[in-house]
C-alpha cells in the first residue's frame, strides 16, 4: 500500500475516524492491540514497536493519525514516525492539555486537543453568540459549509481573479487562500488565483460540489 | 458609582456644606478670624472639642447646636462607610472577588478544569471581563496564584450566584464533567437572569435533551468537537487549519456587529459600505432577525437590527468596528441611552416649568424673609431676650438652608436642560448621512452662537460686577460643553483618516 493513512488506536476517535476515511474513499491501515473487531486493514500489535509501525508502510504512508488514549504513548509514537519517515505529516489527539507541547515537539504537525476546541467553543457562544451559530451551521448542519478546494495545473479556476469568478451570485465567498503553506486571510477581488493554491469556501455544499468540479 | 462611594460623596458633600455654612455664621456671630471660626467648627465636629474657643453670643450657641447634632452625626455615619469600603477591599483581594467594582456584561464561569482554562484565554482575547465560581480548595489556590478573578462556594447556592453578578452576566460557561451538576446551575442561573447565555459542557451525549431542558442555549461536547476536527484535518487539512486558527483567534477571527440606526452603514448596501476597501475586513455572513444569509452579494441592504459577521485580522476588525459603531462616538450614545436622551427631550418641559417653579419660590422665600424679619424683631421685643434671639437665629439659618437646597435643585435641572442640546443635535444629526462632521460644526457654531449671546450681554451687566461674574462663568462652562462634544468627533475623525493613511502607506511598502 503507498500514499495511505495510518490510524493508530481503534477507540472511540479512532472508530469514527475510521468510518469517515472509509465513506471518503481513502486508503488506510489501522493498528491497535487489543481491538475486538477482526478487519482485513486491521494490525494487531503496538504502535510504539518499530516493527509494527514498518508493517502497517509507515515509510510509503503520507500521513499518521495518532487516537491513543494515553498521551506518553502518544508522544512516543510521534516520535518513532518522524524517526522512520521524516516526510510524513503526523497528526495527533491530546488528552491532557499540558502534553500538547511535548506532542508537537515529539514530531506532530498538528495536535488537537478537546480542551482546547471545547473551552473555546463554550466561550465564543457566550462572547460572540452568533458566530458560534454561525459555525454550528457550518460544521453540524449540512446545507452550509466551509470546503476546501485545491487548484490543479488544468484547472479553470488557475490564473483568473477572484472578482471573475462569479462567486456572489451562486452565495459563495473565498475566506482564504492558502499558497506555498502561507496563508492569505479575506483575499481582494483582484486577486489572481494560481495552480497549487488551495481556496477556502464558505457558501452551500452543492454550490461547492459544482465549484470543485471546476477546480 | 457604586453604592458605596456614593454613600462617601453624599456625606463628605453635606459635611463640607455644613462646616462652610457654620464656619461663616459663627464667625459673624461670635467676631472671629476666618482661621478661628474654622477651627473651632472642626475641633466641634470632630467631637474633640479642646474648648479654647467657645462660643459666647446665643447666636453662636444656636449655630454649634447644629453643628454639634448634624456634624458629629456625619461624623459617626461616615467611619463604619469608610471602614467597611477599607474592609471589603481587604477582603476581595484575598478572596478574588473582582474588587468592589461591580461587574456587567461578563461571563461567569462554572468549576475551573482544563476546558475552563481555554475559556479564559479565549474571554481575554475578545475582551470580555469573566469570574470563575469554584468550591475545592486546591483550584482556589491557584485561581489565587494566576490572579483570576473568582467567587468560592457552591453554584447551586443562588445567592453564590448572585455574588457573581449572575442578573447582569452576559453568559454563564458551565465546565463540569457532571452533566446533571450543570444542568442544575443552567437551571438556577436561568432563573436569576432568564436573558443570559448558558453553554455548556457535554459529557454523556445522551444527556443533551436534560441539558437543553434545563435552559441551556449551547452545547459543546468536548470529544465530539475534537474528533470533527480531527477527521477534517485529514479529508481537508487546508479547510480545516483555518477553522482551527478562527476558532481560536490566531491571526483572523471572526466578529459579529450590530448595525444600529446611528451607524453610518444602516441604509447601505453592502457595495455602498465599502467596508472592504476602508478596513480590509470583509462581510461573509448576514443575520437578518433569526435569518443566516451567507456570503451576501453586493447589493444586499444593511438595516438597523442585523447582525454582520465580518472576517479579517484583529486589526482589521478594529477598524471595521470603529466605522460600524462611528455614528455613536462623542457623548458616547449607545443604544439605550440613546433613548434616555429622547426621554430627556420629552423631558425639557417638565425641567424648564420646573426650574421657573423653584426660581419663583426662591424669589417668594426671600422676599417673605423681607416682610417676616423685622415682624419677628418686633414680636422679639416682648419675648424674653435669649428666646428672641434664638427665634432670631432659627428662622434666618432655616431660611437659608431652604434656599440654598433649591438653588442646588434649580442649577441640577439647568446642567440637564444644557445637557439637551447637544444630546438633541445628536440625535438629529446621526440620522442625516455622513452626519458627525455636521453634528462637530453645529457644536462650534453653538459655542460661537454663546459667544455672541455674551457680547450682547456684557455691556448691560457691566456695572454688576458679580452678576457679570456669574454670566461669564455660565458662557464659558456652555461653550467648553460644546467644544468638548466637537473635539471628540473631530479627534475621531483624524483617528480614522490616520488608520487609512498608515494602511495605504504599509500597503504600498509591502508589495
Amino acid at each position: 500500500m503507498k500514499n495511505h493513512i495510518i490510524v493508530c488506536g481503534y477507540g472511540y476517535h479512532g472508530r469514527k475516524i475510521v468510518a469517515a476515511l472509509e465513506k471518503a474513499g481513502i486508503p488506510h491501515v489501522i493498528i491497535d492491540l487489543k481491538a475486538e473487531e477482526e478487519r482485513e486493514n486491521l494490525i494487531r500489535g503496538d504502535a510504539k514497536d518499530e516493527d509494527v509501525l514498518l508493517r502497517a508502510g509507515i515509510r510509503e504512508a503520507r500521513e499518521v493519525l495518532i487516537a491513543v488514549s494515553n498521551d506518553v504513548d502518544t508522544v512516543f509514537i510521534a516520535m518513532l514516525s518522524r524517526h522512520l519517515n521524516p516526510n510524513i505529516r503526523i497528526v495527533a489527539k491530546a488528552d491532557r492539555l499540558a502534553s500538547m507541547k511535548k506532542i508537537y515537539l515529539a514530531g506532530a504537525n498538528k495536535v488537537i486537543s478537546p480542551y482546547v476546541i471545547g473551552g473555546r467553543l463554550l466561550a465564543r457562544a457566550v462572547a460572540r453568540p452568533l458566530v458560534a451559530e454561525f459555525f454550528q451551521r457550518v460544521t453540524i448542519a449540512e446545507d452550509l459549509e466551509v470546503a476546501q478546494i485545491g487548484v490543479g495545473d488544468d484547472s479553470k479556476l488557475a490564473g483568473r481573479m477572484i472578482r471573475d469568478m462569479d462567486l456572489a451570485s451562486r452565495g459563495l465567498a473565498i475566506l482564504a487562500v492558502y499558497r506555498a503553506g502561507e496563508l492569505i486571510p479575506n483575499p481582494p477581488a483582484e486577486f489572481r488565483v494560481e495552480a497549487g493554491d488551495h481556496l477556502i469556501i464558505l457558501g452551500g455544499s452543492e454550490e461547492i460540489m459544482k465549484l470543485r468540479r471546476q477546480g | 458609582m457604586n453604592s458605596t462611594a456614593r454613600d462617601i460623596a453624599i456625606i463628605l458633600t453635606s459635611l463640607v456644606v455644613l462646616s462652610t455654612v457654620s464656619t461663616l455664621l459663627i464667625m459673624k456671630f461670635e467676631h472671629l478670624s476666618l482661621l478661628e471660626a474654622l477651627y473651632f467648627v472642626i475641633v466641634t465636629i470632630s467631637t474633640v472639642g479642646y474648648g479654647d474657643i467657645t462660643p459666647v453670643t446665643t447666636e453662636g450657641r444656636v449655630v454649634s447646636l447644629f453643628l454639634i447634632v448634624l456634624g458629629v452625626f456625619s461624623v459617626l455615619a461616615i467611619i463604619p462607610v469608610i471602614s467597611s469600603y477599607l474592609i471589603q477591599r481587604g477582603i476581595s483581594r484575598t478572596l478574588g472577588i473582582a474588587g468592589i467594582k461591580r461587574l456587567r456584561e461578563h461571563a461567569v464561569i462554572f468549576r475551573y478544569n482544563e476546558l475552563a482554562e481555554q475559556a479564559v484565554q479565549e474571554l481575554k482575547s475578545y475582551g470580555i471581563p469573566f469570574i470563575v465560581i469554584e468550591e475545592s480548595a486546591d483550584r482556589l489556590r491557584k485561581l489565587q496564584e494566576l490572579g483570576i478573578p473568582f467567587v468560592a462556594g457552591d453554584a447551586t447556592d443562588e445567592r453564590i450566584l448572585r455574588k457573581a453578578s449572575i442578573d447582569a452576566a452576559l453568559g454563564i460557561i458551565l465546565t463540569s464533567r457532571d452533566d446533571a451538576e450543570n444542568a442544575f446551575v443552567a437551571m438556577a442561573a436561568k432563573g436569576l437572569n432568564p436573558s443570559l447565555i448558558a453553554a455548556s459542557r457535554l459529557e454523556k451525549p445522551e444527556n443533551a435533551g436534560l441539558l437543553r431542558r434545563a435552559g441551556v442555549d449551547y452545547l459543546v461536547d468536548p470529544r465530539e468537537a475534537a474528533l470533527n476536527l480531527l477527521v477534517k484535518s485529514v479529508l481537508s487539512p487546508y479547510s480545516a487549519e483555518f477553522l482551527d486558527r478562527m476558532a481560536i483567534f490566531r491571526g483572523i477571527s471572526l466578529g459579529q456587529y450590530r448595525i444600529d440606526e446611528a451607524s453610518p452603514l444602516a441604509g447601505k448596501s453592502i457595495a455602498q459600505t465599502k467596508l472592504r476597501s476602508r478596513t480590509g475586513a470583509s462581510i461573509v455572513a448576514v443575520w437578518k432577525k433569526d435569518k443566516l444569509i451567507t456570503s451576501p452579494s453586493g447589493d444586499l441592504t444593511l438595516e438597523a437590527g442585523d447582525v454582520v459577521l465580518i472576517l479579517g485580522t484583529k486589526e482589521q476588525l478594529r477598524r471595521a468596528k470603529a466605522l460600524i459603531e462611528s455614528g455613536r462616538t462623542l457623548l458616547r450614545i449607545k443604544p439605550a441611552k440613546r433613548a434616555a436622551v429622547r426621554d430627556e427631550t420629552a423631558q425639557i418641559g417638565a425641567r424648564f416649568s420646573r426650574v421657573v417653579f423653584n426660581s419663583a419660590l426662591i424669589l417668594m422665600l426671600l422676599l417673605t424673609s423681607l416682610v417676616l424679619l423685622p415682624f419677628i424683631s418686633r414680636i422679639s421685643e416682648v419675648l424674653p431676650e435669649d428666646v428672641s434671639s434664638f427665634v432670631g437665629t432659627l428662622i434666618p439659618v432655616s431660611l437659608w438652608l431652604a434656599v440654598f437646597g433649591l438653588v442646588l435643585k434649580v442649577l441640577e435641572d439647568l446642567r440637564g436642560l444644557l445637557a439637551v442640546p447637544s444630546g438633541l443635535l445628536a440625535a438629529r444629526t446621526t440620522r442625516i448621512r455622513g452626519g458627525e462632521l455636521k453634528r462637530a460644526a453645529l457644536d462650534i457654531a453653538c459655542a460661537g452662537l454663546t459667544g455672541v449671546v455674551f457680547a450682547i450681554v456684557a455691556p448691560f451687566i457691566s456695572g454688576m460686577p458679580g452678576v457679570k461674574a456669574a454670566v461669564t462663568y455660565l458662557g464659558l462652562a456652555i461653550s467648553v460643553l460644546f467644544l468638548y462634544d466637537a473635539g471628540r468627533i473631530i479627534y475621531g475623525h483624524i483617528q480614522v483618516v490616520a488608520d487609512l493613511l498608515a494602511e495605504k502607506l504599509g500597503g504600498d511598502t509591502g508589495k
